[in-house]
């Protein structure tokens, strides 16, 4: 099973646009499991659709817990946090969740035991079920948790066992943006990490430091240029980069009003429009693709 | 890593060198800047507003804490110089003393340290936290203080805004404490320079990273935009402002792109936030990035130039500057 990773860097770029679409296409070709691990804003289910049919939650964190008949508010475990998100208030220590990160020191400092680190679901695994025949599992993050690099291996875990059930032949991953803790964790151990970019100098920055990931983890790199008739030079700079770092040049998707059109329907460009000259660009993109997956 | 800046442009205004004696609760407002989805416009708007906010003759500090990708330098075409190290703390067993207990092992929650019986541990660097907790359970004084190399802080000036960029070194994890440092650099330069205004641009998503950017700001602006991505994750970013019982509004950027207008107004109706302006589709925004220069200074007559001195105008009375 070939497991492909789309990544940016930069956020807003079309990761979740394009996966959408090269699912689609794909789902008509092999059998597909994708699965969302952008886990803070994961909004691959709202292009896709399909019917909900499963949702569990993943506790891949924990937090430390104040057992309140035993605190003597000393006041150590909030001097020692190193997140500094302990306080006392009326004379009990309090945590405050969002920026507990689970370490323990505050349990280790307390006189009187009062202090307990309990594994906390951090996250929730959807699986939509969907019409044009394949599997999606999207992992979410509560809002505000910590953990999103480990919430994001969990799920992937996940996925990964979930696709090897079904036989798959693919499992295509749509990451987060950014070269940070959950964007490492999304490429480790894909196979391919296909790069979405756009000629623009903030996206071609943060390509380069997504690359350095990609290559640390030493998956296949491909890039595809998304918006490509916004600069015509960093585009060509972009190109040349790719072709200087050994990266397979998937393609380019012009701009095209049918993209946002069709994301307010809630479908893929190339289901939604499938003349418009980004499905056609697409379509010529999934062809290169499914050679690359090859290599 | 910064080679693709453009040369830098000409200094039009700078900042007198006035010592700063900090009045007794001087303390400057902090607008942060954030959006759920990714791309919406974050840092067009962040650098913007500070460019209209310093050429009103506020002293204003722009940090850039999108550790992970950031772009404020690169939208400003400004110069970084040498950074400054962000470090964190890093055990080292020191083979002398240590008594291969395991108590370290044990109390690392984040597993990063493995106890090979009579042996000095194995650390594995990748994994720590800094958090210490091994040193507090060694009872033989082993765990010595190393450190390692997180991130970057780098200070830079452009068009007479001062710039505090943090960034995540390749390959690490720990961006929370480049942001903290961001932060608690950015209230130390305060206290020197008696800024005005901090303008925090803060990374995409609504996880930890971003409430640590957000925490303690007096005004929390989402950037989005009307389409269902956007206006998905606007529902988190705002919960998460709620949750952390900070004050917040909403700009739509690219407002005429098809999408839910109606859907849009109920989230912000939903979390009580402020629709505080609507910024259309420009060209001239892909030119100003391209040409890495405020597209308020280039093209301050344009669609969008306009939306964001109004959005400025509402931000002034807001934060009452």
């Amino acid at each position: 099973m070939k497991e492909a990773v789309v990544v940016s860097g930069k956020g807003g770029v079309g990761k979740t646009t394009l996966s959408a679409s090269l699912g689609w296409l794909m789902a008509k070709r092999m059998n597909l499991v994708m699965v969302d691990v952008d886990v803070d804003a994961p909004n691959l289910s709202l292009v896709i659709g399909g019917t909900l049919k499963n949702s569990l939650p993943i506790e891949a964190t924990e937090k430390a817990f104040i057992l309140e008949e035993k605190c003597n508010g000393c006041g150590n475990c909030a001097e020692k946090c190193p997140e500094e998100a302990i306080q006392i208030l009326e004379g009990k220590a309090v945590v405050s969740r969002l920026f507990c990160s689970g370490c323990g020191v505050c349990s280790l400092v307390c006189p009187e035991s009062a202090i307990e680190l309990r594994l906390v679901a951090n996250g929730r695994l959807d699986l939509y079920e969907i019409p044009s025949g394949f599997v999606l599992l999207v992992g979410k993050l509560m809002i505000g948790e910590s953990g999103s690099g480990k919430l994001v291996s969990e799920v992937k875990e996940r996925a990964r066992h979930l696709a090897r059930e079904r036989g798959a032949d693919l499992l295509l991953i749509d990451g987060p943006p950014g070269a940070g803790c959950p964007a490492i964790s999304a490429v480790s151990g894909a196979s391919h990490a296909i790069m979405v970019t756009e000629p623009t100098p903030a996206a071609f920055r943060n390509l380069k430091r997504i690359f350095s990931i990609i290559r640390h983890f030493g998956a296949n790199p491909g890039l595809i240029i998304n918006k490509a008739n916004l600069h015509e030079p960093i585009k060509q700079e972009e190109i040349r980069f790719a072709k200087r770092e050994g990266i397979e040049v998937l393609g380019e998707v012009p701009l095209d009003d049918y993209v946002p059109k069709s994301l307010a329907m809630g479908k893929p460009v190339v289901e939604a429009f499938p003349y418009a000259s980004a499905s056609l660009a697409i379509k010529k993109i999934f062809g290169n693709f499914l050679e690359y997956l090859e290599s | 890593m910064w080679g693709l800046l453009t040369s830098q442009p000409p200094e039009i205004e700078s900042l007198k060198i006035v010592k700063f004696y900090p009045s007794e609760g001087y303390k400057p407002k902090i607008l942060a800047i954030t959006g759920g989805k990714g791309g919406t416009g974050k840092t067009t708007i962040a650098v913007n507003l500070a460019f209209y906010f310093s050429r009103a003759g506020k002293k204003v500090l722009l940090t850039d804490c999108d550790v992970d990708a950031p772009s404020v330098a690169t939208l400003l075409g400004a110069k970084i110089g040498d950074g400054e190290e962000v470090n964190q703390f890093l055990p080292i067993f020191d083979e002398n003393r240590c008594i291969s207990c395991g108590k370290c092992s044990e109390a690392c929650r984040m597993h990063a340290i493995l106890q090979v019986p009579g042996k000095t541990p194995l650390l594995f660097p990748e994994l720590c936290l800094g958090c210490g907790a091994c040193s507090l359970v060694c009872p033989a004084d082993a765990v010595l203080e190393g450190k390692k190399v997180v991130g970057w802080i780098y200070e830079a000036e452009a068009y007479g805004i001062d710039l505090l960029i943090g960034e995540l070194k390749l390959n690490e994890r720990e961006s929370e404490a480049v942001i903290k440092e961001v932060k608690e650099k950015g209230m130390r330069l305060s206290e020197e320079r008696g800024y005005d205004l901090i303008i925090v641009d803060t990374a995409p998503g609504a996880h930890c990273d971003v409430a640590l950017s957000l925490k303690e700001s007096d005004f929390v602006l989402a950037v989005t935009e009307p389409t269902p991505f956007g206006i998905h994750d606007l529902d988190l970013i705002l919960e998460l402002a709620s949750l952390l019982k900070l004050k917040h509004g909403v700009v739509v950027n690219r407002a005429d792109l098809p999408g839910d207008h109606k859907l849009l107004k109920e989230v912000c109706e939903k979390h009580s936030s402020k629709l505080m302006g609507k910024i259309p589709v420009d060209d001239k925004v892909v030119e100003s990035h391209v040409r890495s220069r405020p597209l308020l200074l280039d093209f301050p007559e344009s669609k969008a130039s306009r939306a964001i001195i109004k959005l400025a105008k509402e931000l002034w009375r807001e934060l009452s500057l």
